[in-house]
């Protein structure tokens, strides 16, 4: 049963999104991302983890917009495409991002 | 997310640039000699992101076939075999399905055609995987081949030929 309360969750959570989108939040995450460096080096210090953990994020978060994208467009086809690559293997904790 | 929103990130998103980025760095971290979680997480999202382009612009393909780096993993094939045999079962799980995927839905027609790549490579590469986890390799191997026959049977006479295929001049 929907309460009162999931129905202000839920309200809350789509306002995030539309207010991140019209204060130019995509074209953050996307600069963002094409600025960042991995470094392949074999022994991880912790400012590498650290920033590959910033990177790992950045791009959960790109593909959930970016899945959402082609949900919209392409009435659903692709964004199913990309959740069935994901399917069962996923390790990507994204709730909170929905 | 509603679709007016959806469409936005659409409308404000530069496929060619994001898919050059991303397959590099999908490039970069499967070439690490050990992959720890975060690793994981990236190419998990990467590959994602990689067959979500594919499928939406199918021109991008060639960028694809075409991917070369200077250093580490070199070119379109080597990154397919990396990820097919990597030593994390994950990241294996995570191309089969990738991969089939492309294979199932890019097959236009012979010069744009994700199945005879695929195809081609993993029958080319067979005699290589020796010592190496291979059972993502073989069930990818065999779906392909599954669709190469459903495919001929509809095409019929008009089928391509298996030996340019499997042995590209």
């Amino acid at each position: 049963m929907v309460t009162e309360s999931d129905l202000e969750a839920q309200r809350l959570k789509t306002n995030w999104t539309k207010q991140f989108l019209e204060q130019h939040g995509w074209n953050y995450i996307i600069t963002s991302y094409l600025d960042k460096q991995v470094s392949t080096s074999t022994t991880v210090t912790f400012i590498e983890q650290a920033s590959l953990k910033d990177l790992a994020f950045l791009l959960t978060l790109l593909r959930v917009f970016l899945q959402a994208g082609f949900q919209a467009q392409e009435g659903g086809k692709i964004g199913e495409a990309i959740q069935l690559v994901r399917k069962s293997s996923s390790i990507a904790d994204e709730s909170d991002l929905h | 997310m509603k679709s007016t929103e959806g469409q936005e990130v659409m409308l404000n998103t530069n496929f060619e640039q994001l898919f050059d980025k991303t397959i590099s760095l999908l490039a970069t971290v499967l070439g690490k000699e050990t992959l720890i979680f975060e690793d994981k997480v990236i190419i998990e999202n990467a590959l994602a992101v990689l067959v979500g382009i594919l499928l939406y612009k199918k021109e991008v393909y060639a960028k694809f076939i075409g991917f070369t780096a200077s250093s580490g993993i070199a070119n379109a094939e080597q990154l397919t075999l990396a990820g097919l045999l990597c030593p994390e079962e994950k990241v294996r799980i995570d191309f089969e399905r990738s991969l089939s995927i492309l294979a199932q839905n890019l097959m236009q027609d012979s010069n744009r055609n994700a199945l005879y790549f695929l195809l081609g490579l993993l029958a080319r590469n067979f005699a290589n995987i020796s010592n190496k986890p291979s059972r993502q390799f073989f069930e990818l191997f065999n779906q392909l081949i599954d669709l190469k026959a459903r495919r001929d049977d509809f095409l019929g006479d008009a089928a391509d030929d298996s030996s340019a295929i499997y042995n590209p001049g």
